[in-house]
């Protein structure tokens, strides 16, 4: 197995369930979602022949991944247009009736599905557990961009679960 | 649908969006490297189908223009020629600029604000250079054939009307892509303050 050959297989190991909730943060059909997990493996596979350590693994992963995945939601927006909005408008709108928890994961998951490529990545990336240093690497946005936009995050995400926005990146 | 796939928040007393998140079970792939490669000839197929598509109606232009050369003879085989050589330059061009690719080896390397500008700078130019070397191409064949349809039926108020149509379909097509290209430029923008911040 090449250089390239074994990365990909470790990549894919310690980031792969990663790889699928980006998948089902971008995607809400199914057989559409497995098309892209496997576009975001190939192209991870194809762009691991240039990983020469220049950012961590874990780094490397998710901005090809996000990449792939914000050029296959932009080529799906050409024959499905669909009003995505930032996380400013969001935050301006009320949040939705309290559906007793019962269907919180699949709340989450729209709400994410909802928000503009921008603020989607910074969105998943705040979920997977990234810091704020983290997701300034991985997107190129400024710390004080991404500290104003993790404060809208936790915002946004107490109104819709209740929850103390405590903890943070 | 199996309820452990979507698990609800119940089974997450704190509902900790980071927790409810992270733990739902999600589908995984692992490949083999015999398996990856076989899916990437695979793709670079599909995408090249996809492109071939965009070829076959400027095949059927070029069929339907070279069915006219049999017909006529000396200069008034310079309509169907000159449009011939415009769809031929055009089909080029399509392929160098707006064709589908797979994703660039270097999406690794790039912060998703510069892999983003990028793809919008790509595709701003080619909207914003489409008189160029979508619309211009065209003219000369265009202008030829309104010049033959004068010479052999005299200038009447149907030459004029199909010469201002034409130039009419040429402006709109330049001033939607234009308009397309400022939105654009808009967007780039927005993505330059943002890098600019970090520098």
């Amino acid at each position: 197995m090449s250089e390239q050959d074994d990365l990909y297989q470790r990549a894919a190991e310690e980031y792969g369930a990663a790889l699928g909730r980006l998948a089902r943060g971008y995607e809400a059909d199914p057989d559409k979602r497995r098309d892209l997990l496997q576009e975001v493996h190939l192209a991870l596979w194809r762009s691991l022949d240039g990983f020469r350590a220049q950012c961590s693994l874990r780094t490397w992963v998710y901005r090809v991944a996000h990449n792939t995945a914000i050029t296959w939601i932009t080529r799906q927006k050409r024959g499905r247009p669909q009003m995505l909005v930032s996380l400013e408008e969001l935050d301006a709108t009320p949040a939705p009736p309290d559906a007793g928890r019962r269907l919180a994961l699949d709340r989450l998951t729209q709400l994410v599905q909802r928000l503009e490529p921008r603020d989607r990545e910074v969105i998943l990336a705040y979920l997977e557990g990234m810091d704020a240093a983290a997701i300034g690497e991985l997107t190129g946005l400024s710390a004080r961009n991404v500290a104003t936009k993790i404060h809208r995050i936790k915002n946004l995400l107490a109104r819709y679960f209740h929850e103390g926005a405590g903890h943070a990146g | 649908m199996p309820d452990d796939l979507y698990p609800s928040a119940d089974r997450y007393p704190s509902a900790d969006p980071r927790n409810l998140w992270q733990g739902q079970e999600v589908e995984k792939i692992l490949l083999t490297a015999a398996e990856i490669r076989t899916r990437a000839t695979h793709f670079e197929r599909r995408v090249h189908r996809r492109n071939l598509r965009e070829y076959v109606a400027g095949a059927v232009v070029i069929v339907l223009f070279s069915m006219q050369l049999g017909r006529v003879q000396g200069w008034r085989l310079a309509p169907a020629l000159l449009s011939i050589l415009a769809t031929i330059y055009v089909m080029f061009q399509l392929h160098r600029r707006a064709s589908a690719r797979p994703l660039p080896a270097d999406a690794g390397l790039k912060t998703s604000i510069e892999f983003h500008r990028g793809e919008l700078e790509r595709q701003r130019d080619a909207a914003r250079g489409v008189w160029r070397w979508y619309l211009l191409p065209f003219l000369p064949g265009a202008v030829a054939v309104l010049f033959v349809a004068g010479i052999d039926r005299g200038i009447n108020a149907r030459l004029i009307a199909s010469g201002a149509f034409s130039l009419l379909v040429f402006v709109g097509i330049c001033a939607l892509n234009e308009k397309g290209a400022r939105r654009l430029d808009s967007k780039i923008k927005e993505l330059k303050a943002m890098e600019t911040e970090n520098a």
